[in-house]
């Protein structure tokens, strides 16, 4: 009797179950209709999650939609990029695109390439900066590579993990200087810093905006920061270009889509993002982190992003990376 | 046929688990170690990605020829001691089905109608047929609410958006 | 030092604002919520509503997210007493002697010395922050990479006095952890390892699915073998503490506010190494140690006490030297700059409001706590009298809810799945698995900081040329040793007991 009963139920919801998601919504109404996911491929709190978080509230605003913030770290990137890539183009699923894409491919970190995503916009440039300790015996940049130079592999570098865009600005260094450094790799940007005040690493070459609090605190100088041109923020710190380095390199960040998504989505995503980019908390958080607000529409940025995929395969083509 | 079945199962009941697992847990420390080989000790800039797994690994195969050893010498284990009677062991396979058949179906019905599955088969063995679907229904709906509202978790939903 | 005692009444003069203490309570009870319901953490959550805080002034939303943090240490201490289900790492030990104490009947106990243990770590901890700050927060810097790998090796010989009546029981579950610990992207080198071509192991396996499966799945598991009996649930028991439990039970929260400041201090740990380091502490010390993970309540005080008190050690290196010590310490620094302030010495400053109104927010948060958890202990104490037939699914769709959120995916539930299922045999043969948990999070830092110590010294010399280092690896051998004599000597009496029957 029992069973007979249970029989007829398993039939039933078997019986609902297909119903239910047989009616895919095929009605199509305009874009947006339902909530937006932007995923980000790094922990929740860092300055790629904080950056997208604010991008989203303005563009939630633009949209009138909904926008989830979703956290897929691991992989450089590569998990959270290789999802976004393998999600429908139809401009719902979104991912926060960083610099580590243009290098996936020569470094073999994944199977992803750039031209994987169809390219929504810019948000953000991070300088690279040479930052040493206040008591350092060293005071430019020509100083130190000097130093660099008369004592070959002893000087430390901190890193925020062996591929890192920070590992490549100082290999860059050394290859433009002819120096040799001992690279340390950290799991991240802030203990790389943290390493260099407690005095166990010589430098370290890391986005500006993380050791702007050691600066401020006496404990840490800037040598140089690796942009063409100087920061309004820091208009006492000197370009590496200045120094007599042509070192530029730094990272950058923005959104993507998969690639084949229509349009007129396209459009009205690049749209919010512009709205979103020029508001005032979004300037004032980003050059609160030491970023540089860099919004580029989808063409610009997508031709940024082939320009940046052949100058990394290049650089990196030309470097041995040190582990 | 039967009777080899009672047969190997009062066979299984008197061996000893302790043994199968050491031997398993050292099968497991030898993939490690296997593997280990695939990723350099060295490299030109200091110690590689191998180091640490390699040495951990060795230490883990010897406990486990350790642990073996004890687990013959004193310190047994039997199955029948360590394991329940066939319906207990009913009823933990009962659950492990459920979150496999809940892995399986959420992604296209939706969590609601996952969950409340899961929670039913669970459920209808203590409860009654109405009770067992109210609790279920309930509970899983309060749960979606809770993370999918509140949290903002992007659980999986189906066409109608639970 | 008078100086920083006038700032903080100023301090707190803005904190006990009505506005403030209501952000304030939000926050706790927010974090509390979060803390009880597994995968999102204090970190996720602070994370979600840092947005919503654009309207608030600075300080209102820096005490809320504060809130969070606090409200969330507590929250996962409910769950590791009533289910046996560490939310996060920090509470793994809590449940060695909080979950024995709930069988009992006594989890009211359990939870009052936790919030007492709670408040009087974080109060101390504060005044530590108050008094002590930049001192202080010099020396910590001292702790590089070698000094941190000493402090690891410490914190695992610690690990060796967790284990249960067998030290080769230990062992095999010691190095389940570390195995464990091995997958995934070597963040040293880059190297992708032991994930059997799996795209979503790159990022390594989660300590919280893991904790859920090993913890909250087997104990449903084992459970679920005889359901259909009624349970014989035991009596809510006072909640008071028995005559001659308050003793130990005091001194061990002293000891565990001093360890869990200073361990606070030291930039790249996590709370779960004083929570740890302290159980070990008590149980050596202790008059009767053979008790300890029999459910006895100074089990619960000290790591509890040690984990609050952390948060106040922790707080010294951001506001000080714009450090975060730990994953939420960061951020909440994002939530400052959202709001326009850069933690460092020159915020003090700037904006002494700001850091005094923080500072005098956590003793309001800590109060708060308090107030709210010691009536609460006992109504929570009665979540462990629901019949297990009703507690166990519902444990159970939560802790798969848990397993989602941490990577959004199911591939993490079917991780928890065979985590559980692990669990389950290793519960059956009576191997310990709090080890399995604490070395998960210890192994990587561990095999980080080795490498980088051999990488920035070209060899060993890190370790025996820094006199932190040699202290901290001296007193490891010392333990190491006496917990083998210690195994040896127990293992003769035992023989000879068994010798006579």
């Amino acid at each position: 009797m029992k069973n007979s009963k249970l029989f007829v139920l398993f039939l039933v919801v078997v019986f609902g179950m297909l119903v239910l998601s047989g009616f895919s919504s095929v009605f199509a109404a305009d874009y947006p209709d339902h909530e937006i996911t932007i995923v980000v491929p790094y922990n929740a709190g860092g300055a790629s999650d904080m950056t997208s978080r604010i991008v989203a509230t303005g563009m939630q605003e633009a949209l009138g939609q909904t926008i989830l913030v979703v956290n897929k770290p691991g992989g450089s990137g590569g998990v959270g990029m290789s999802e976004v890539r393998a999600a429908k183009p139809d401009g719902y699923t979104i991912s926060y695109i960083p610099v580590e894409i243009v290098m996936h491919e020569t470094l073999k970190l994944s199977d992803l390439k750039s031209d994987d995503f169809d390219y929504i916009g810019q948000l953000t440039l991070v300088p690279s900066a040479l930052t040493v300790a206040v008591d350092a015996p060293y005071n430019t940049v020509k100083e130190f590579v000097d130093y660099a130079l008369a004592h070959p592999g002893e000087v430390t570098i901190g890193n925020s993990g062996a591929g890192s865009i920070w590992h490549i600005a100082a290999t860059y260094l050394e290859q433009v200087s002819g120096a040799k450094f001992n690279h340390i790799p950290f799991d991240g940007a802030a203990p790389a810093v943290t390493a260099l005040m407690g005095g166990h690493i010589n430098a370290v070459t890391v986005n500006a905006g993380e050791v702007l609090s050691g600066v401020e605190a006496g404990k840490l100088k800037i040598l140089a920061i690796m942009t063409e041109e100087r920061d309004p923020n820091m208009p006492d710190v000197p370009t590496m270009k200045e120094s007599g380095f042509e070192v530029v390199i730094g990272g950058w960040g923005g959104l993507g889509v998969p690639k084949g998504t229509p349009a007129d989505v396209m459009e009205k995503l690049s749209a919010s993002v512009e709205k979103a980019t020029a508001s005032q908390e979004f300037k004032d958080f980003i050059s609160q982190r030491g970023m540089v607000v860099n919004y580029k529409n989808s063409t610009d940025f997508t031709k940024f992003v082939a320009d940046q995929t052949v100058f990394f395969s290049d650089l990196l083509s030309k470097m041995e990376l040190g582990g | 046929m039967e009777k080899q079945i009672t047969r190997f199962a009062s066979w299984l009941k008197k061996q000893n688990a302790a043994f199968f697992f050491s031997i398993l847990f050292i099968l497991f420390s030898l993939y490690f170690l296997i593997t280990s080989f695939d990723y350099p000790y060295h490299t030109k800039f200091g110690i590689g990605p191998g180091f640490f797994p390699r040495w951990v690994s060795i230490l883990a195969f010897i406990t486990g020829v350790i642990y073996s050893l004890t687990s013959v010498i004193r310190e047994k284990f039997s199955f029948e001691d360590a394991f329940p009677g066939a319906k207990g062991i009913g009823n933990v396979l009962l659950v492990v089905a459920s979150i496999v058949l809940f892995t399986v179906i959420a992604p296209y019905t939706g969590f609601v109608i996952a969950g409340s599955l899961m929670l039913f088969s669970i459920f209808i063995k203590q409860y009654t047929l109405s009770k067992s679907i109210i609790y279920a229904t309930l509970i899983t709906v309060i749960c979606f609410l809770i993370f999918k509202k509140a949290f903002s978790v992007p659980l999986p939903i189906n066409a109608w958006g639970f | 030092m008078i100086e920083s005692l006038g700032s903080l009444m100023q301090g707190l003069a803005v904190a006990i604002s009505p506005m403030n203490i209501l952000y304030c309570f939000i926050g706790c009870a927010v974090g509390m919520l979060v803390g009880v319901l597994p995968g999102i953490g204090p970190t996720e959550a602070t994370a979600l509503l840092i947005p919503l805080t654009y309207g608030m002034s600075p300080v209102s939303a820096i005490i809320m997210l504060c809130g969070i943090y606090y409200g969330g240490m507590y929250g996962g201490t409910i769950t590791s007493v009533l289910i046996n289900t560490p939310g996060e790492a920090a509470s793994v030990v809590t449940c060695l002697d909080g979950y024995p104490l709930a069988k009992q009947g006594r989890a009211g106990v359990a939870l009052k010395v936790a919030a007492y243990g709670s408040f009087v770590g974080g109060i101390l901890s504060i005044f530590g922050l108050v008094l002590l700050a930049p001192p202080l927060a010099d020396w910590a810097l001292k702790f590089g990479p070698s000094e941190m790998f000493a402090l690891l090796v410490f914190g695992m010989c610690m690990v060796v006095g967790l284990m249960g009546k067998s030290l080769i029981r230990g062992l095999v579950s010691i190095f389940i952890g570390l195995l464990l610990a091995l997958v995934g992207m070597d963040t040293v080198s880059g190297a992708v390892r032991f994930t059997l071509g799996s795209n979503q192991l790159v990022g390594g396996l989660s300590i919280v699915t893991i904790c859920m499966g090993l913890f909250g799945l087997s104990e449903i598991l084992v459970g679920m073998e005889n359901l259909s009996q009624t349970n014989k649930v035991s009596s809510v028991a006072s909640s008071k503490l028995r005559k001659g439990e308050w003793g130990p039970t005091i001194g061990s929260i002293i000891r565990g506010s001093f360890l869990g400041f200073f361990m606070g201090l030291i930039p790249g740990t996590s709370s779960a190494i004083p929570a740890l380091i302290s159980y070990s502490m008590e149980k050596r010390l202790s008059k009767h140690p053979e008790k300890f993970g029999t459910g006895i309540p100074e089990g619960v005080a000290g790591p509890e006490t040690a984990n609050n008190s952390y948060v106040g050690g922790a707080m010294i290196p951001l506001f000080t030297l714009g450090i975060p010590c730990s994953p939420t310490i960061a951020i909440l620094m994002g939530a400052f700059m959202l709001h326009g302030l850069t933690p460092g010495p020159t915020l003090f400053i700037e904006n002494p409001i700001v850091v005094w109104g923080t500072i005098a927010s956590m003793f309001v948060g800590n109060v708060i706590l308090l107030i709210m958890n010691v009536p609460l202990a006992n109504v929570w104490a009665k979540v462990a009298q629901i019949p297990n037939k009703m507690l166990y699914p519902v444990v159970l769709i939560v802790a798969i809810l848990g397993a989602y959120t941490v990577s959004n995916s199911m591939f993490e539930v079917g991780i928890m799945l065979v985590c559980g299922v692990i669990g389950y045999l290793l519960k059956k043969l009576d191997i310990p698995m709090a080890p399995i948990a604490l070395v998960f999070v210890l192994s990587e830092m561990m095999e980080r900081s080795i490498l980088q110590s051999i990488k920035i010294n070209k060899g060993l010399s890190g370790l025996y040329n820094s006199p932190i280092c040699m202290t901290l690896l001296i007193l490891s051998v010392i333990i190491l040793i006496a917990s083998l004599f210690a195994e040896y000597s127990n293992k003769k009496s035992r023989f000879l007991t068994s010798d006579d029957e």
